[in-house]
Parts: structure tokens; sequence; C-alpha cells
């Protein structure tokens, strides 16, 4: 069953969170372990010990006074016992639990800052991560206590056989028949649940996903505009009543198996103890009121303590798998961990290559022997279909991915030589996807560059002013200006009512005032103006030409027009360069390039001139 | 309490209708389990130790158990069936109940009401909390019949045996109650303070464990260390938080469980039990451990009591979002309206003006426009010009604060929406895949198996014409391929480029009157944009079209381009018209195709 797993190492999962729980609160651990134990005790106590007092007592017609010591003694333990819990509920654990969740979060946010990119994008990888993610904290408090249910479980259960069978050694056989319900046809039953939950789940992602698209808005016009909604309405139907079948599927297996376990595990015990307890006392005489007393409460409580105990294995193996990828995930070596030290890079570059680069994804081919060159004060463009590896080729720029062949150089040495933040602190990079964060203006901006350094860092009217002219540049000054706090607004309603919301084109803007603002060596724009208008278009790539002359600039661009003056232009194709050289270079080549350029031009180009012009080179 | 009432009916009718069997058998199941306990842990064991303290026959206490026996062995058939299956096919019927009347009104909700974020949120709050609904409504009925019947069986037992009893438990009851009260208002406050630190926690951790952020923030490691710091610093607000609270919860928390609760009852009442069975020999010596044992189920079911008040409370709420967004009464998406005829028409424009809501500054400024059957019309402008609002307008996704839109000189709000949008064929820059097949995916409508037949070669053509015909090819499974790998392992994910084909094929299949494409090409690169090109200029021969795009390359050879700025057509004329007026479109285009032309 891929959904659970064995108990070798399930135990060895439970050691690693009892740790885990250690390291981030001792008191936790120990709280927890106390607080099974006394549960159990209180338990036992009153059904056992206390009851066999009070009716013996009243058989032997002991003095009421007497029995009254007695009470007030249990009463004085119990409120002891019961201080200790209102001190747990009341304070330890609404402290202890913000403690626990963020000693977890902080060891797995650490981790996740710290391992390479390609670990976001491996489906299979993510998937777990994100599981190990999700409400760690209870899951981990929860094998916690599981782990002392079944350590205090078991030991209660031991210990209420053995009084059982003191009293009556008969009445251990009856036992046999709660264990035989729980440990046998109990576990059938979890098995065909856990078979049909299997084959349901198909549907209910079904169910889930018409769900989704029935109420995200960038499903709604197409939703009104066409019949899709029938096709939703069929898919939901259908996967309605594959529910059914599935169901129907178990009915016999089930029920048989649910008859067993109930009568099992609480008739049998129960009504058979009567049985054979009234015949103790009415037939054969060997059995007193008070041991008939007992042994029915005692019957009831050791039910409920082995089915305390069968629950607490449960749970430990259900969150076996959980601990399993947290554990993974913590241990997980980084190929590329973001804090790798390594030789300081300086903070000019002279030149920059790839040299025989090969990049498999999957092992699928993106990148196939690629070389290029670039080198100080450079401008260069990427241009080719989509899909031919342009944003790949800035991901092995930036070092998030290693090549699978060949070798990436700065300064003539291998990037791999180098300390990583300190190698990427040498490129400003305006990504296409285009993410805010929920800080102000400024912040987004200059991405909290010298956070915790603060006294080498520039000062706050430089910074304001910096921020300012990055956004000018990027063309979204004057809409910040209009917000009510200029650039100190908090972007996004996340937190602030009176948060700003951007549009698409703005946010472009403001993600690309981030290259701006940077200063280091190397300036990446992947698509920088997708969501810009003509005017705005034009303004941003004067700017970045302007303003970037002493950088080397690469950008990423499907409008040609923008890629014209640069001085190199590599076309990428099937993930290796296909053509370079400078634009005229490549018209002259009338290759791919020449052909992308020509279409996209012509119809900007009036009765053919540039046609006429190029027959007559 | 009224509304409330009227609330669970509600659900009680809308369940009932659809499940009259499985909603019966739930209430006998409720009643069974609370009887059983009272029948086996009360009457059973009293009467067993009865017959052993006075000395009954053993054949008496055979038959009554014998009997008890008999009935749990008999009960536990259905009890089978209702856990292990029942619940397994009714329970989605009664989901899909609620649910399909919601999806139902979500597909007919007016456009504007995405855009309103308090409606937004409610409807999303509606429609994700219908299961839930469902269930606590399910779970409080069952509450509510297990209750009642503990509460009446252990009452009359209680009152048969010694009545004093209730009083104890009673008066526990009570004060428990009111500790509770004021243990839940301390609570509550904590709630208040703590809830904006763990919006800000689960932001921290989202942003730093979700794949969507991770490149800027391997850039920006300042960024990480940030929010880590917040993250650190929200958790300790919180724990602050809560020691300031701990004294007073952990007093009203020891008064209220042990105080007035178990020492009540494993105490005072003891004592009372002892002395009535030791010194004053009122009660027998059976019926005290009985009346000691159950003292815990009284007290126990009279709190179920207490918490299904609050559970009604809360369900009702929750109800009444649902039935608020269920009566919501669209005004445009109605099934009624006359019906456009047929063929193509003009369709114009009336000095039509238009806001998003009365508060907001108009989007559309007294816009007029004619437009010809088989014109093909440019909308062109900066960011935020209302390029696609005029759409959506156009499309009566809304409907103009001022003027009129008429088709066929008739106002297009007097046709049946869905009649009237037949006859568009749309491709919106931001449209969507669905996890159905392909063939799904071009015909965006259910297909039975003979239409999948016959209408196979309309669907290859469409996408064929689209540029997707390699594509297709290429597909083992044709247009039976499924979309997105979500609900098929073999299904295939296809590219920004690739769905946009397909989305453009439907536009072709739908044979429509009037195209509208809003910037089809804005993912694709030079030469896929030139093929779509020109296979957009075929499909476009004898329709009316809409053009919105950036390149003014696309929207040059239409018969008329439309320049819009602040909601206003300020020039309108064809390419070389609009050049010589030397206006702002000609400025426009000096800009994007100056760099073309060196």
């Amino acid at each position: 069953m891929k959904n659970e797993i064995g108990k070798g190492r399930a135990f060895l999962n439970t050691i690693y969170s009892l740790k885990i729980m250690w390291q981030i609160s001792p008191g936790k651990v120990i709280h927890s372990g106390l607080m099974r134990l006394i549960g159990y005790f209180e338990w036992l106590f009153y059904s056992a010990f206390f009851m066999v007092y009070v009716i013996n007592s009243l058989e032997a017609g002991e003095r009421f006074g007497r029995m009254m010591i007695f009470l007030g003694i249990t009463a004085s333990v119990f409120v002891c016992i019961n201080l200790y819990y209102a001190y747990i509920k009341g304070k330890f654990l609404p402290e202890v639990e913000p403690k626990i969740n963020a000693g977890i979060y902080n060891k797995l946010l650490k981790k996740a800052v710290n391992v390479e990119l390609e670990c976001f994008e491996n489906s299979d990888f993510y998937n777990k991560y994100t599981l190990a993610m999700e409400k760690s904290d209870v899951r981990l408090t929860e094998t916690v206590d599981s782990f002392f249910g079944v350590v205090f479980g078991f030991c209660a259960s031991i210990f209420a056989f053995l009084y059982m069978y003191n009293v009556d050694h008969m009445s251990i056989l009856f036992i046999l028949f709660p264990i035989i319900g729980n440990f046998g046809f109990n576990r059938v039953v979890s098995k065909i649940d856990y078979k049909r939950n299997e084959e349901l789940a198909p549907y209910n992602r079904t169910v889930a996903y018409v769900n989704r698209v029935m109420y995200m808005p960038e499903y709604a016009k197409e939703m009104r505009l066409t019949d899709v909604f029938r096709l939703m309405k069929k898919e939901y139907r259908t996967a309605i009543q594959g529910m059914s079948e599935v169901a129907h599927k178990y009915t016999l297996k089930s029920m048989i198996f649910h008859w067993l376990y109930v009568n099992f595990t609480f008739t049998f015990i129960f009504e058979g103890m009567l049985m054979y307890g009234a015949y103790r006392a009415l037939v054969s005489h060997t059995l007193g009121l008070a041991q008939l007393a007992i042994i029915t409460s005692m019957m009831v409580s050791t039910t409920w303590i082995l089915i305390g105990f069968t629950e607490s294995i449960t749970a430990s193996f259900k969150n076996g798998l959980f601990i399993e990828y947290l554990k993974n995930f913590l241990e997980y070596e980084e190929k590329i961990p973001e804090d790798m030290d390594g030789e300081d890079p300086g903070d000019k570059i002279h030149s920059l290559e790839f040299r025989n680069v090969s990049f498999a994804y999957k092992e699928e081919e993106v990148i196939n022997n690629l070389n290029m060159v670039f080198e100080e004060n450079g401008k260069y463009a990427l241009v080719g279909h989509n899909g031919a590896g342009k944003t790949t080729i800035i991901k092995l720029l930036l070092r998030f991915y290693d090549p699978t062949g060949g070798v990436i150089l700065l300064n003539g040495k291998d990037i791999r030589t180098y300390n990583l933040r300190k190698y990427r602190n040498l490129f400003a990079t305006a990504f296409q996807d285009n993410r805010l964060f929920s800080m102000s203006v400024m912040d987004n901006v200059l991405m909290k560059e010298d956070y915790e350094k603060n006294e080498d860092g520039l000062l706050e009217n430089e910074k304001r002013e910096a921020v300012a002219d990055a956004l000018k540049l990027s063309g979204v000054y004057d809409k910040i200006m209009t917000l009510p706090k200029g650039i100190d607004t908090i972007l996004t309603r996340e937190f602030d009512e009176e948060g700003a919301m951007l549009s698409g084109g703005e946010t472009q803007k403001i993600v690309v005032s981030r290259a701006f603002v940077k200063k280091c060596p190397f300036k990446v724009f992947d698509e920088p103006s997708s969501a810009l208008d003509p005017i705005a278009e034009y303004q941003l790539f004067e700017n970045i030409t302007n303003n970037c002359k002493d950088n080397i600039l690469v950008f990423i661009s499907h409008r040609l027009s923008s890629v014209k003056n640069a001085d190199r232009i590599y076309l990428l194709e099937h993930g290796t360069v296909s053509e370079m050289g400078t634009h005229d270079e490549l018209m002259n080549q009338n290759g791919t390039y020449a052909d992308m350029y020509i279409k996209q031009a012509r119809n900007y180009l009036a009765d053919n001139q540039y046609l006429n012009r190029k027959e007559a080179l | 309490m009224k509304n409330v009432l009227k609330n669970h009916m509600y659900m009680w009718r809308l369940c009932f209708k659809v499940c009259p069997g499985y909603m019966l058998y739930t209430i006998f199941d409720a009643f069974r389990y609370r009887f059983m306990i009272f029948l086996e842990h009360t009457l059973c064991i009293r009467y067993i130790l009865r017959c052993a303290e006075y000395g009954e026959p053993f054949y008496k206490a055979f038959i009554f158990v014998g009997i008890v026996a008999l009935l749990m062995f008999l009960l536990m058939i259905p009890d089978g069936y209702f856990a292990h299956t029942w619940h397994f096919t009714a329970k989605p019927k009664l989901y899909r109940a609620l649910k399909e009347q919601m999806f139902e009104k979500a597909s007919v909700l007016d456009l504007d009401c995405y855009d309103n974020p308090e409606y937004y949120n409610k409807f999303v709050l509606a429609v994700s909390e219908a299961e839930n609904s469902i269930e606590r409504f399910l779970t409080t009925v069952k509450n509510a019949v297990q209750c009642i019947t503990a509460l009446t069986s252990l009452g009359i037992f209680y009152l048969l045996v010694d009545w004093k009893g209730i009083v104890f438990v009673l008066v526990s009851f009570v004060l428990r109650f009111i500790l509770s009260k004021k243990l839940n208002k301390v609570n509550y406050d904590v709630r208040l303070e703590v809830n904006p630190k763990e919006r800000k926690r689960n932001y921290v951790n989202r942003i730093l464990y979700l794949k969507d952020y991770a490149k800027e923030l391997r850039m920006h490691p300042g960024v990480g260390r940030y929010l880590r710091d917040e993250f650190e610093l929200a958790n300790s607000e919180m724990i602050e938080i809560n020691r300031k609270a701990s004294m007073k919860r952990s007093i009203l928390s020891f008064s209220r469980v042990y105080l007035v609760g178990d020492f009540i009852t494993d105490v005072l009442y003891i004592a009372y039990l002892i002395y009535s069975a030791a010194v004053l020999h009122t009660v027998d010596y059976s019926s005290a451990v009985v009346l000691f044992n159950n003292q815990g189920s009284l007290r126990g079911s009279m709190n179920m009591l207490a918490d299904l008040i609050s559970q009604t409370h809360e369900n009702s709420l929750y109800i009444d979002k649902i039935r608020e967004f269920l009566a919501y009464e669209p005004v445009i998406e109605k099934d009624e309206g006359g019906l456009v005829p047929e063929g193509i028409g003009k369709l114009s424009i009336k000095d039509m003006s238009f806001r998003y809501r009365e508060d907001t500054p108009n989007i559309l400024n007294h816009i007029s426009l004619e437009v010809n059957p088989g014109e093909h019309i440019a909308i062109v402008g900066y960011n935020g010009a209302g390029k696609t609002t005029l759409i959506k307008l156009l499309m009566r996704l809304y409907d103009p604060t001022e003027g009129e839109i008429t088709y066929h000189s008739g106002n297009i709000a007097k046709y049946r929406p869905t009649d009237y949008r037949r006859r568009f064929g749309v491709v919106f820059q931001d449209f969507q895949l669905y996890g159905a097949k392909l063939a799904n995916n071009v015909v965006m409508d259910d297909l039975s198996d003979d239409a999948l037949d016959s209408e196979k070669e309309k669907m290859t053509d469409a996408l064929e014409r689209a540029g997707f015909g390699e594509r297709l090819k290429s597909l083992n499974k044709g247009l039976l391929t499924s979309v997105t790998t979500e609900f098929d392992k073999e299904g295939v994910d296809f590219s920004g480029g690739e769905g946009q084909k397909i989305a453009i094929s439907r536009a072709f299949y739908k044979d429509a009157d009037i195209l509208i494409m809003d910037e089809p090409s804005s993912a694709l690169d030079p030469i896929a944009e030139y093929e779509l090109n020109s296979a957009m200029e075929e499909a476009a021969e004898g329709k009316t079209v809409f053009y919105i795009s950036h390149r003014l390359s696309t929207t040059r050879n239409a018969d008329r381009i439309i320049m819009l700025e602040k909601g206003s057509i300020i020039e309108e004329g064809t390419h070389d018209q609009l050049l010589a007026l030397n206006g702002k479109y000609a400025q426009m285009w000096k800009v994007q195709s100056g760099n073309y032309e060196k």
C-alpha cells in the first residue's frame, strides 16, 4: 500500500519526530507523556481501585466517617491533578503552540530558501515537499501525542488484563474478543476503507475541479459565452455516478466485517461478561456483588482502553508518511545550496562564457551544446521561438541550475567555484512572472538588498532617490505618486485594507525597476514589455539602453525592433545557438532571424520599402 | 432563533427531497446509538446487579441479557450498510442537490459580481462551504437526536430511581455553562488579537514555500531573511498575547472542569450516594453503582445540548450565505428575451457610457460607433484606455450605464443573452483550457459519441485553421486526447502557444457572425504570430471582426481603426487616414514602426 509505510520505518520516523520536538521544546515532550500517563491512571483508578474500595466498604458496613476520609484524600489528589491540567491547558499549551510552529517552520523555511530552484520545478519532489509543509506543527504534535498514547495505552491494557485476571481468571478470556475485533476485523475494515478511498479519489478530484472552475473568475467569461457549463455539469454527474458504483462494490464485504468488528469488540465481551458474571454470582455463587460490579465496570474500561490504544497506533501510522516526507526534506542534500561558499568573484565582469553547455530537464535535452560569450559593456539579445530555451539560459546564468554538460565561466573560471550569493549579486534581473510582495513600493524595488547590514547601506534619503529614479525609468513613477502614501504605500491587500492593487502593466514596471535600481555589472530583462502599450514599450527600451551603458545587458524579447541595436543577437533554436551576429549581419545571412524579422516588420513597412531595399543590397 | 429554525428546516427539506430513506435512517441511527448505550450500560448492568443483590434466578438474567444481545446482532446488520455504503452513495447526492443549484446560479451570475470583491468573497465562501454546510447539518441532526434520546432515557431513569442525582448534575451543568461563557470570551479576545499575526505567519509561509516566488527570493536573499524575521516576530507576539491571558484562562479552566464539574459529581454526589446507601439505606447498592457510573453520561449529554445551540447558530450563518447567494437575481443573465434575427447584421453603439459602480469614474465616455456587417474594426490605445471593457459591453457581459447597443437594429438588452452570444466567436488573452477531451475544448460543450463522430471533420478543420494541424497529427488519440494531466496520466499539458491555438480554433468552429480577438498573439513568437494572423485573415472573410492588439502591424489592415484614450474615441479612420491626421495614432505608429524602418 503506497500510503502506509512499514512498521520499522514508522517506528524510526516516530523517534525522529520525538527528537525534533525535543530540540524545539523538551517541555512539550515531557508534558505530553505526563498527560497521557495521568489520563490512563485516572481511568484505571476510578474503575478499578476507587470502585472496589467503595463497594467493599459498603458491603463490609464500614463507618461513614472513614469512607469520607478516603473520599477526601482522593479529592485532594485530584485537585492537584486538575490544577496541573489547568496549567497545561490555560498556559502551557497556548504558549508552546506558537513556539512549536516557529521551531519547525524555521527549520523548514530555512531549508526551503536554501534548496535549488529545481526542487520547486520537479513535481514529484514539490508535491511531497508541500505535503511536508502543510500543518507540520500540528502533525508533529499529533505524532508525539500518539507515541505516548501507544506507550501508555499498552501499559494500561496490560495493567487492566492483570487486574481482571486477578479478580477472575476466566474473565481474561473475554478480553480476547475486543482484541480480535480491534486488531483483526477492524483492520480489514480499514483496509476496505482505504481501498475504497483510493478508488474514490479520482472522482473527488473531478468534483473539486468542477467546483474550482465554477467559481474562479478566470473561467467566468467563457462560462457565459459558451456551453462549457454543460460540459462541467456532465463531468460532475459522471463523477457522482462513479462514486456510487465504487461504494456498492464493497458493500457486502464491509457489511460482514463491520458486523464482526462491532459485535466482537463490544457485544460479545459486554453481554458475554454479564452472563458469565451472573452465572458465577447466581448459580455457582463464586462471585460477590462487589466483584460483579467491579468486573462490569472494568470490562467497559478495558474495552475503551483497547480502542484508545488502537486509535493511537492508527494515528502514528497515519502521520508516519508525513514525518517521512518531513525528514526527507530536512535531510535533503542541496545540489546548489544557496549559502554555498567559494571564492569572491569581485565586482567586475570581464567576460562570461557558456562553453559547450548542455542541460537536460527530466531526461529531456533543453539546452544542447550551447556556446555564448558575454563581454564587458556588451549589449546582447536572445531571440527565438517559444520554448527554444531562452528562459532556461537565464536560469543557468544565474546558477539556479547547474549544466548537465559543459561549463559556464566567469572571468575565465567555472562559476561553481565562486561564493553563490556573491556571484548572484553581480546580476540584476527582471523576471517575466511579475511577483510583488506585500511590502511597501520602496521595499518591492530595493528588495531588502541591504537588510541586516545597515552600516554600509545607503542613507535613507539616498535610497528614496534611487527608488524614485528607478520608478521613473520604468515609467510608473507618476502612477505611484498618485497613491496616498507614495513610495511608502503597501502593495497588495494581504494585510493592509488600504494596500494598492496595481494593474498588470504597472506590476511589470515595478518588477523592471528592481533591475534598474541595483548597482551591479550584469543586467537581465526577460520580456520586460509584454504587458505594455507601444509608447510605454518604446520608452522602456530607450531607458534600458541609455541607463545600462556601463553594464553587460541581456534582454529577451519577441519584439525584434527592440533587439535591433544589440551588439550581438543570439538566435536560439532547439536549445542551441543557430545564428548570431549584429542585426545587419543576421539579415544578410538571410536565415531564420531574417525570416522572423521580415514577417514582423512587413506590415510596418509601407509599400514594401524594406523588401525593395533588401533586394537592392 | 426563528431564522435558525427556518434555515435548518430549509436544509432538511433539501436533503429529505433527495434522499428520504437516508435522512430517516440517520435519525434512527442516532436514536439507536444512544438508546442501546442506555440499554446496555444502565438497564442491563443494573438488572444483573439487582439479580445478584436479591438472589433472583439465573434464567431471568439470561433472558434479559440475551434479548439485548440479540437486538445488537440484528441492528448491526443494517448499520454496516449505513456506515460503509449508504454514506458514500447518499452524501454526494446531497452535496449535488445543493451544489448544482449553486453552479447553475454561478453560471448566470452577472460578470459584474466577480468585479465586486465583497460580493465575490461571499460567493466563494458560499460555494466552498456547500459541502461543509450539509455535513454540519447532518452532524447537528445526529447530535440533536442523540441528545434528546440520552436526556429522556437517563432523565426518566434518575427520576424513577433517585431524582436527587439530577439536581447535582443540573447544578454542575448550569455553573459550568456560566463559566464556559466567560472562558469563551477570554478565548475569543485572544483569537481576535492573534488572527492578524496568524495571517502574517501564513503569508510568509506561502511566499517562502510556493514556487512562484522562488526565483525572486534567490536573487534577493534579503527579502527571505526579512520575511523570516517577520515570521519569528509574529510568533513571539502570539506567545506574548497568550501569556497575558494565561492566568485568567488557567483559573477559569480549573473552575470549569474541576470545581463545578468533577468536584460536584465525583466528590459531593458520591458522598451523597454513600450516605444514602450506608446510613439512610434509601438507595440499594446496585442502584448506587449504576447511578454513579451514569452521571457522566447525563452530564455529557447536557453539555452536548449546550453545544448544540451554538452549533445551530453557526450553521445558520453559513446557510444564510448560501440562501442569499441562491436568491440573487441576475440582471443580465436571464433566460428570456427575443431571438436574434438570422444572418449577420449591423452593430451600433449609441452614445454609450459605462462605469463599474456608481461611485467610480467612467471607464467609457459617450462612445458612438456603427459597424456594418463584414467590417473589420481594430481597437487600439494605451493600457487602461478601456478597450477590453468596450468588448465586454459588446458581448453584453455588462450593461451600459448610459446609451445602448443595437444589433440587427434591436437593443441587445432585449435579446436572450444565450442566443445573442451564440453569434460571437471570442479569443481572449486569458483563455482557459478545461480538463476534458481535446474535442470538448474545441466545441466547448458536452459531446455525445454520435456528435463526436459527426463533428469530427469540422473540429479537425477548425484546429487546422488555427495552426494546430501538425500538433494534432502528433497526438496518438487525436481529438480524444485528454487535455491536462490532472485526470489522465496520458493527458497532455499544452504549452501557452498551443493552448492559444486551441482557443482560437473555438472561434473557427463556432462559425459566428462576429469575431473578437483580444490580444490573441501576445504570447507568441514572431513566426507563430505571423501564421496566426494569416489564418485569421482567412477566417475573418465575410464576418464582422473586432481586433485588440498592441502590435499595430496586426491591426493596420483593418477597415477602420478606433483609437481609444481615457474611455473616449479620439481618432477613427483607416490606417492611412489616421497617419494623415498625424495625431496620437500616428505617433504610436511611428514609435513602433520606427525601429523597423531604419
